[in-house]
Protein backbone atom coordinates (compact mmCIF):
# COMPACT_ATOMS: atom_id res chain seq x y z
CA UNK A 1 0.00 0.00 0.00
CA UNK A 2 1.47 3.40 -0.92
CA UNK A 3 1.70 6.54 1.17
CA UNK A 4 -0.38 9.56 0.33
CA UNK A 5 0.34 12.93 1.90
CA UNK A 6 -2.33 15.55 1.38
CA UNK A 7 -1.23 19.09 2.12
CA UNK A 8 -3.72 21.82 2.98
CA UNK A 9 -2.70 25.37 3.80
CA UNK A 10 -5.33 27.11 5.94
CA UNK A 11 -4.06 30.61 6.70
CA UNK A 12 -0.89 30.16 8.74
CA UNK A 13 -1.68 26.49 9.42
CA UNK A 14 -0.33 23.68 7.26
CA UNK A 15 -2.28 20.42 7.57
CA UNK A 16 -0.45 17.25 6.49
CA UNK A 17 -2.91 14.37 6.21
CA UNK A 18 -1.09 11.06 6.07
CA UNK A 19 -2.84 8.07 4.48
CA UNK A 20 -1.70 4.49 3.85
CA UNK A 21 1.62 3.03 4.92
CA UNK A 22 4.54 5.18 6.06
CA UNK A 23 7.50 2.81 6.05
CA UNK A 24 10.84 1.98 4.47
CA UNK A 25 9.21 1.06 1.16
CA UNK A 26 7.09 4.24 0.79
CA UNK A 27 9.06 7.07 2.39
CA UNK A 28 12.33 7.03 0.45
CA UNK A 29 13.72 10.54 -0.08
CA UNK A 30 10.98 12.30 1.90
CA UNK A 31 11.76 16.00 2.41
CA UNK A 32 9.15 18.08 4.20
CA UNK A 33 8.49 21.45 2.63
CA UNK A 34 6.94 23.95 4.97
CA UNK A 35 5.96 27.24 3.33
CA UNK A 36 7.32 30.44 4.84
CA UNK A 37 5.15 32.17 7.45
CA UNK A 38 3.59 28.87 8.51
CA UNK A 39 2.85 29.24 12.22
CA UNK A 40 1.52 25.74 12.88
CA UNK A 41 1.90 22.33 11.27
CA UNK A 42 -0.89 19.85 12.02
CA UNK A 43 -0.07 16.23 11.22
CA UNK A 44 -3.23 14.15 10.84
CA UNK A 45 -2.66 10.41 11.38
CA UNK A 46 -6.31 9.33 11.22
CA UNK A 47 -5.97 7.63 7.79
CA UNK A 48 -2.52 6.13 8.42
CA UNK A 49 -2.54 2.31 8.53
CA UNK A 50 1.06 1.62 9.54
CA UNK A 51 4.26 3.43 10.47
CA UNK A 52 7.73 1.93 11.05
CA UNK A 53 11.02 3.43 12.25
CA UNK A 54 11.73 4.99 8.84
CA UNK A 55 8.30 6.63 9.02
CA UNK A 56 9.13 7.94 12.49
CA UNK A 57 12.34 9.36 10.99
CA UNK A 58 10.16 11.29 8.52
CA UNK A 59 7.98 12.60 11.38
CA UNK A 60 11.17 13.81 13.12
CA UNK A 61 12.14 15.65 9.92
CA UNK A 62 8.76 17.42 9.98
CA UNK A 63 9.18 18.30 13.68
CA UNK A 64 12.72 19.66 13.28
CA UNK A 65 11.95 21.52 10.02
CA UNK A 66 8.91 23.17 11.63
CA UNK A 67 10.98 24.09 14.70
CA UNK A 68 13.64 25.72 12.50
CA UNK A 69 10.86 27.88 11.02
CA UNK A 70 9.36 28.72 14.43
CA UNK A 71 6.23 26.75 13.60
CA UNK A 72 4.43 24.72 16.27
CA UNK A 73 3.63 21.05 15.56
CA UNK A 74 0.39 19.34 16.55
CA UNK A 75 -0.66 15.70 16.05
CA UNK A 76 -4.26 14.60 15.52
CA UNK A 77 -5.93 11.25 14.84
CA UNK A 78 -3.32 9.09 16.61
CA UNK A 79 -4.51 5.58 17.39
CA UNK A 80 -3.36 3.71 20.51
CA UNK A 81 -0.64 1.73 18.66
CA UNK A 82 1.01 4.83 17.20
CA UNK A 83 0.65 6.65 20.55
CA UNK A 84 2.43 3.79 22.33
CA UNK A 85 5.16 3.65 19.69
CA UNK A 86 5.75 7.43 19.80
CA UNK A 87 5.79 7.32 23.59
CA UNK A 88 8.36 4.49 23.63
CA UNK A 89 10.82 6.04 21.18
CA UNK A 90 10.44 9.55 22.59
CA UNK A 91 8.60 11.49 19.86
CA UNK A 92 6.30 13.23 22.37
CA UNK A 93 9.28 14.19 24.53
CA UNK A 94 10.95 15.78 21.50
CA UNK A 95 7.80 17.76 20.70
CA UNK A 96 7.50 18.91 24.30
CA UNK A 97 11.17 19.82 24.62
CA UNK A 98 11.23 21.85 21.38
CA UNK A 99 7.99 23.59 22.37
CA UNK A 100 9.54 24.68 25.69
CA UNK A 101 12.90 25.54 24.17
CA UNK A 102 11.67 27.79 21.37
CA UNK A 103 14.32 28.78 18.84
CA UNK B 1 24.57 5.24 -33.65
CA UNK B 2 26.07 6.75 -30.54
CA UNK B 3 23.00 5.80 -28.44
CA UNK B 4 23.33 2.12 -29.39
CA UNK B 5 27.04 2.16 -28.54
CA UNK B 6 26.38 3.70 -25.19
CA UNK B 7 23.63 1.16 -24.44
CA UNK B 8 25.76 -1.86 -25.31
CA UNK B 9 28.60 -0.43 -23.19
CA UNK B 10 26.27 -0.21 -20.15
CA UNK B 11 24.98 -3.73 -20.67
CA UNK B 12 28.46 -5.18 -20.93
CA UNK B 13 29.39 -3.41 -17.69
CA UNK B 14 26.29 -4.23 -15.66
CA UNK B 15 26.97 -7.95 -15.05
CA UNK B 16 30.53 -7.48 -13.69
CA UNK B 17 29.34 -4.48 -11.68
CA UNK B 18 26.51 -6.50 -10.21
CA UNK B 19 28.94 -9.28 -9.34
CA UNK B 20 31.38 -6.83 -7.73
CA UNK B 21 28.56 -5.24 -5.74
CA UNK B 22 27.35 -8.63 -4.54
CA UNK B 23 30.88 -9.52 -3.47
CA UNK B 24 31.26 -6.23 -1.60
CA UNK B 25 27.93 -6.69 0.20
CA UNK B 26 29.03 -10.19 1.18
CA UNK B 27 32.31 -8.78 2.53
CA UNK B 28 30.39 -6.09 4.41
CA UNK B 29 28.16 -8.82 5.87
CA UNK B 30 31.24 -10.76 7.02
CA UNK B 31 32.60 -7.64 8.73
CA UNK B 32 29.30 -6.97 10.45
CA UNK B 33 28.82 -10.57 11.57
CA UNK B 34 32.38 -10.70 12.97
CA UNK B 35 31.90 -7.44 14.87
CA UNK B 36 28.51 -8.49 16.20
CA UNK B 37 29.30 -12.05 17.09
CA UNK B 38 32.65 -11.51 18.75
CA UNK B 39 33.86 -13.21 21.90
CA UNK B 40 31.26 -13.76 24.57
CA UNK B 41 32.58 -12.38 27.85
CA UNK B 42 33.47 -14.95 30.50
CA UNK B 43 31.68 -14.26 33.77
CA UNK B 44 32.51 -15.76 37.18
CA UNK B 45 28.77 -16.29 37.67
CA UNK B 46 25.90 -15.96 35.24
CA UNK B 47 25.96 -16.22 31.48
CA UNK B 48 25.19 -14.05 28.47
CA UNK B 49 24.31 -14.81 24.90
CA UNK B 50 23.24 -12.75 21.90
CA UNK B 51 22.40 -13.11 18.24
CA UNK B 52 21.42 -10.79 15.40
CA UNK B 53 19.70 -12.04 12.26
CA UNK B 54 19.45 -9.36 9.58
CA UNK B 55 16.31 -9.29 7.42
CA UNK B 56 18.55 -8.61 4.42
CA UNK B 57 22.21 -9.47 3.91
CA UNK B 58 23.22 -6.85 6.43
CA UNK B 59 21.20 -4.95 9.00
CA UNK B 60 20.95 -2.11 11.49
CA UNK B 61 20.52 -3.98 14.76
CA UNK B 62 23.35 -4.00 17.24
CA UNK B 63 24.21 -5.64 20.54
CA UNK B 64 27.40 -5.57 22.54
CA UNK B 65 28.99 -6.61 25.83
CA UNK B 66 31.65 -4.54 27.54
CA UNK B 67 33.23 -6.08 30.66
CA UNK B 68 33.95 -3.31 33.18
CA UNK B 69 36.71 -5.26 34.95
CA UNK B 70 35.13 -5.17 38.41
CA UNK B 71 32.69 -8.03 38.02
CA UNK B 72 30.15 -5.87 36.18
CA UNK B 73 29.35 -6.04 32.52
CA UNK B 74 27.88 -3.26 30.38
CA UNK B 75 25.27 -4.56 27.93
CA UNK B 76 23.74 -2.75 25.00
CA UNK B 77 21.05 -3.55 22.45
CA UNK B 78 20.15 -1.08 19.72
CA UNK B 79 18.04 -0.70 16.61
CA UNK B 80 19.05 1.77 13.89
CA UNK B 81 16.22 3.37 11.89
CA UNK B 82 15.80 1.87 8.43
CA UNK B 83 17.17 -1.29 6.88
CA UNK B 84 19.94 -2.81 4.80
CA UNK B 85 23.19 -1.05 3.87
CA UNK B 86 22.29 2.48 5.11
CA UNK B 87 21.26 1.10 8.52
CA UNK B 88 24.39 -1.08 8.65
CA UNK B 89 26.62 1.97 8.09
CA UNK B 90 24.96 3.75 11.00
CA UNK B 91 25.18 0.61 13.11
CA UNK B 92 28.98 0.79 12.77
CA UNK B 93 28.86 4.47 13.77
CA UNK B 94 26.79 3.50 16.84
CA UNK B 95 29.22 0.71 17.74
CA UNK B 96 32.17 3.12 17.63
CA UNK B 97 30.29 5.57 19.86
CA UNK B 98 29.46 2.81 22.37
CA UNK B 99 32.99 1.40 22.45
CA UNK B 100 34.41 4.90 23.06
CA UNK B 101 31.84 5.81 25.71
CA UNK B 102 31.68 2.46 27.50
CA UNK B 103 35.20 2.66 28.92
CA UNK B 104 34.82 6.24 30.18
CA UNK B 105 31.21 6.49 31.35
CA UNK B 106 30.29 5.84 35.00
CA UNK B 107 27.03 4.10 34.23
CA UNK B 108 24.55 3.23 31.46
CA UNK B 109 22.89 6.67 31.65
CA UNK B 110 26.16 8.48 31.09
CA UNK B 111 27.01 5.99 28.32
CA UNK B 112 23.85 6.98 26.43
CA UNK B 113 24.45 10.68 27.13
CA UNK B 114 28.00 10.43 25.72
CA UNK B 115 26.82 8.43 22.71
CA UNK B 116 24.11 10.99 21.93
CA UNK B 117 26.61 13.85 22.31
CA UNK B 118 28.99 12.06 19.93
CA UNK B 119 26.61 11.14 17.10
CA UNK B 120 23.57 13.45 17.47
CA UNK B 121 24.68 15.87 14.74
CA UNK B 122 25.47 13.10 12.25
CA UNK B 123 22.15 11.36 12.86
CA UNK B 124 20.20 14.65 12.61
CA UNK B 125 21.94 15.50 9.33
CA UNK B 126 21.00 12.08 7.99
CA UNK B 127 17.43 12.21 9.34
CA UNK B 128 18.07 9.04 11.31
CA UNK B 129 18.04 7.78 14.90
CA UNK B 130 18.89 4.76 17.04
CA UNK B 131 16.90 3.29 19.92
CA UNK B 132 19.11 1.78 22.63
CA UNK B 133 18.69 0.00 25.95
CA UNK B 134 21.89 -0.08 28.03
CA UNK B 135 22.49 -1.80 31.38
CA UNK B 136 25.27 -2.52 33.88
CA UNK B 137 24.81 -5.95 35.38
CA UNK B 138 26.72 -7.41 38.30
CA UNK B 139 25.90 -11.12 38.25
CA UNK B 140 27.42 -11.78 41.71
CA UNK B 141 25.03 -9.37 43.47
CA UNK B 142 22.22 -9.25 40.92
CA UNK B 143 22.41 -5.46 40.68
CA UNK B 144 21.01 -4.31 37.37
CA UNK B 145 21.29 -0.59 36.56
CA UNK B 146 19.73 0.51 33.29
CA UNK B 147 19.03 3.47 31.03
CA UNK B 148 16.83 3.71 27.99
CA UNK B 149 16.94 5.75 24.79
CA UNK B 150 13.60 4.94 23.18
CA UNK B 151 13.90 1.14 23.22
CA UNK B 152 11.50 -1.59 24.39
CA UNK B 153 11.96 -2.65 28.01
CA UNK B 154 13.45 -6.14 28.51
CA UNK B 155 11.32 -9.11 29.49
CA UNK B 156 12.24 -10.66 32.85
CA UNK B 157 11.13 -14.20 33.64
CA UNK B 158 11.33 -15.31 37.27
CA UNK B 159 11.22 -19.03 38.07
CA UNK B 160 7.87 -20.14 39.53
CA UNK B 161 6.40 -16.65 39.02
CA UNK B 162 6.43 -16.05 35.27
CA UNK B 163 7.13 -12.69 33.69
CA UNK B 164 7.85 -9.79 36.04
CA UNK B 165 8.05 -6.14 35.10
CA UNK B 166 11.09 -3.97 35.62
CA UNK B 167 10.25 -0.38 36.59
CA UNK B 168 9.61 1.31 33.25
CA UNK B 169 12.14 3.90 32.17
CA UNK B 170 11.67 5.94 29.03
CA UNK B 171 13.98 8.32 27.21
CA UNK B 172 14.43 9.99 23.84
CA UNK B 173 16.08 7.95 21.08
CA UNK B 174 19.75 8.67 20.27
CA UNK B 175 19.70 11.37 17.58
CA UNK B 176 16.34 12.81 18.73
CA UNK B 177 17.46 15.81 20.80
CA UNK B 178 20.85 17.38 21.59
CA UNK B 179 22.26 17.48 25.12
CA UNK B 180 20.06 14.75 26.56
CA UNK B 181 20.76 13.48 30.07
CA UNK B 182 19.66 9.87 30.38
CA UNK B 183 18.32 8.78 33.77
CA UNK B 184 19.03 5.43 35.38
CA UNK B 185 16.99 2.99 37.41
CA UNK B 186 18.26 0.11 39.53
CA UNK B 187 16.69 -3.29 39.93
CA UNK B 188 17.82 -6.71 41.12
CA UNK B 189 18.08 -9.83 39.06
CA UNK B 190 17.42 -12.93 41.13
CA UNK B 191 19.17 -16.27 40.86
CA UNK B 192 17.56 -18.23 37.99
CA UNK B 193 16.02 -15.08 36.51
CA UNK B 194 16.11 -14.76 32.78
CA UNK B 195 16.50 -11.28 31.27
CA UNK B 196 15.61 -11.02 27.61
CA UNK B 197 16.52 -7.88 25.63
CA UNK B 198 15.23 -7.70 22.09
CA UNK B 199 14.52 -5.59 19.03
CA UNK B 200 10.98 -5.30 17.64
CA UNK B 201 11.81 -7.51 14.63
CA UNK B 202 10.98 -10.53 16.82
CA UNK B 203 7.50 -9.48 17.92
CA UNK B 204 6.73 -8.03 14.48
CA UNK B 205 7.91 -11.12 12.55
CA UNK B 206 5.10 -12.07 10.16
CA UNK B 207 3.78 -15.30 8.72
CA UNK B 208 2.19 -15.79 5.28
CA UNK B 209 -1.22 -14.76 6.68
CA UNK B 210 0.21 -11.41 7.78
CA UNK B 211 -0.10 -12.28 11.50
CA UNK B 212 2.60 -11.01 13.84
CA UNK B 213 4.61 -13.14 16.28
CA UNK B 214 3.65 -10.73 19.12
CA UNK B 215 4.86 -10.23 22.66
CA UNK B 216 2.52 -12.81 24.26
CA UNK B 217 3.88 -15.64 22.13
CA UNK B 218 7.47 -14.57 22.88
CA UNK B 219 6.77 -14.32 26.64
CA UNK B 220 5.17 -17.79 26.62
CA UNK B 221 8.26 -19.32 25.02
CA UNK B 222 10.55 -17.57 27.52
CA UNK B 223 8.51 -18.82 30.50
CA UNK B 224 8.58 -22.35 29.06
CA UNK B 225 12.34 -22.23 28.41
CA UNK B 226 13.48 -20.16 31.39
CA UNK B 227 15.36 -23.01 33.11
CA UNK B 228 17.51 -23.70 30.05
CA UNK B 229 20.94 -22.18 29.39
CA UNK B 230 21.12 -18.75 27.72
CA UNK B 231 22.22 -20.29 24.43
CA UNK B 232 19.50 -22.96 24.50
CA UNK B 233 16.87 -20.25 25.12
CA UNK B 234 18.27 -18.24 22.24
CA UNK B 235 18.12 -21.26 19.93
CA UNK B 236 14.57 -22.05 21.03
CA UNK B 237 13.37 -18.49 20.27
CA UNK B 238 15.04 -18.53 16.83
CA UNK B 239 13.49 -21.93 16.10
CA UNK B 240 9.99 -20.81 17.17
CA UNK B 241 10.22 -17.63 15.09
CA UNK B 242 11.34 -19.71 12.08
CA UNK B 243 8.49 -22.19 12.66
CA UNK B 244 6.05 -19.28 12.76
CA UNK B 245 7.33 -17.45 9.66
CA UNK B 246 8.09 -20.67 7.74
CA UNK B 247 11.11 -18.99 6.18
CA UNK B 248 9.13 -16.02 4.81
CA UNK B 249 11.56 -13.11 4.26
CA UNK B 250 11.14 -10.66 7.12
CA UNK B 251 10.85 -6.87 6.99
CA UNK B 252 13.00 -6.20 10.04
CA UNK B 253 16.18 -7.49 11.66
CA UNK B 254 15.81 -9.83 14.62
CA UNK B 255 18.15 -9.40 17.58
CA UNK B 256 18.15 -10.74 21.12
CA UNK B 257 20.41 -10.72 24.17
CA UNK B 258 19.88 -13.19 26.98
CA UNK B 259 21.19 -12.87 30.54
CA UNK B 260 20.94 -15.72 33.01
CA UNK B 261 21.92 -15.01 36.60
CA UNK B 262 23.59 -17.80 38.47
CA UNK B 263 24.72 -16.11 41.70
CA UNK B 264 23.80 -16.73 45.32
CA UNK B 265 22.21 -13.35 45.92
CA UNK B 266 18.45 -13.29 46.30
CA UNK B 267 17.00 -10.21 44.68
CA UNK B 268 14.39 -7.72 45.79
Amino acid sequence: MPLHIEEQQKGHTLVLKLAGVMDYSTIDGFEPSIPEKTGEVVVDFSALDFIDSTGIGAILLIIHSAHEQDAAVKFTGLDDNIKELFDTVGVFRILESLRKRGR
Amino acid sequence: MPETKSQSFDESQSAPMHKALQREIQLARNIQMKLLNGEKPELPTGEVSGISIPARLIGGDYFDFYPLGDGRIRILIGDVMGKGIPAAMLMILTRGAFRSAAGAAQGPGQTLTMMNDAIYKDLRKLGSFVTIFCADWEPATGTFVYANAGHSMPIVVRSDVGTVTLPVLKGVMIGGLPGQIYKEKTSHIQRDDLVFLYTDGIVEAQNAQGEMFKLDRLSGILVEQSRQTAEAIQNAVVEKVNEFTKGLPQKDDITMVILKADGDQRGV
